[in-house]
């Protein structure tokens, strides 16, 4: 098998003439990648993996967004009622793994970050 | 079963948790999703790991899928990254272990003797595909296994165009190159003694 030599421009114009594969060397490559892995199969068992972990982090999210909603509500009729001197206090962004709570009471500015894994507290002077 | 629903409409059921959906959408692109990882990673338990992760991805960020455009880029990108990821991890920690084992693999690619000439060449370059450096041979495998045009591949490694344009073509010239050397070893010059 002999691999035909081309020219510079000739080998860049085979990149934007598209399929199929008229070169001999580009017929060769996709035979080859195609013999080494195009009937490879995944394993039968993968999806039921797969399903097995987004099941148990849904039941891992809803968990935590019922602590979320209950933490909220306290958070909230803790401001209301004045027991800490919040100036400000929003909801800023929830998504189903993260959420903000941002407030703000001079001179500091707070934030609790929740997650998939915990809670984390920031606290930023200005 | 199918539903026959487009990629965006069960972009859209996976978003509120419908786990069928998401089903679908793996029975419909598994193939091209192992196929690549396995392509690059070469290991299949890794190709496993790294559809089983694309797809948990694909219900994490649902949310900030474009449901108007197509799934598989996006698959793609993922699918390229978690291998890549793993391909520098491996390449950080065994490094060693793997010239090791390069120089155990390459007289297995220079003794075809056993094989049919097709089979020959096929797996001559199988070897020069696997000797290519990850940026080449990702291009490689995009184009021609998967057959991604310029722009799709090049949104998939999130490189300009004319980048990928440029690595296809000196991919191939180290193709061609190393394919040219495996053929003269294989048709040995002739030399005549005119005396």
């Amino acid at each position: 098998m002999i691999l035909h030599s081309r020219s510079d421009n000739q080998s860049r114009r085979d990149l934007t003439d598209g399929r199929p594969w008229h070169g001999e060397l580009d017929a060769m490559v996709r035979s080859a990648l195609l013999e080494r892995v195009g009937r490879a199969t995944p394993s039968p068992t993968t999806w039921e993996r797969i399903r097995t972990r987004v099941e148990r982090r849904t039941v891992r999210e809803r968990t935590f967004g019922m602590f979320w909603i209950m933490g909220r509500y306290i958070l909230q009729r803790v401001w209301q009622a004045g027991l800490l001197s919040l100036s400000t206090y929003t909801e800023s962004w929830r998504c189903p793994q993260t959420v903000w709570v941002e407030w703000r009471f001079d001179p500091y500015f707070g934030r609790i970050m929740a997650g998939e894994y915990g809670f984390f507290f920031l606290r930023l002077a200005f | 079963m199918t539903s026959g629903q487009s990629d965006g409409e069960l972009v859209l059921r996976v978003r509120v948790g419908d786990l069928d959906a998401l089903g679908e959408l793996y029975e419909r692109y598994k193939g091209a999703v192992y196929r690549t990882a396995l392509a690059i990673t070469r290991d299949e338990s890794v190709a496993e790991d790294v559809l089983q992760e694309t797809f948990l991805r694909t219900c994490t960020y649902a949310h900030s899928i474009d449901e108007n455009l197509p799934l598989g880029p996006w698959l793609y990108r993922v699918a390229v990254n978690l291998s890549y990821s793993w391909s520098s991890r491996v390449k950080r920690w065994l490094n060693v272990l793997q010239e090791t084992f390069d120089q155990w693999v390459v007289p297995t690619c220079r003794s075809p003797e056993a094989l049919t000439e097709e089979r020959e060449w096929q797996q001559a370059l199988m070897c020069a595909i696997d000797a290519l450096p990850d940026r080449h041979r990702t291009v490689v495998i995009l184009y021609y296994l998967e057959e991604l045009t310029l722009k799709e591949i090049a949104y998939v490694m999130d490189l300009p165009e004319g980048t990928v344009k440029s690595r296809l073509y000196y991919a191939r010239e180290m193709l061609r190159a190393h394919l040219d050397e495996q053929e003269r070893r294989l048709i040995p010059e002739v030399v005549y003694d005119f005396t």
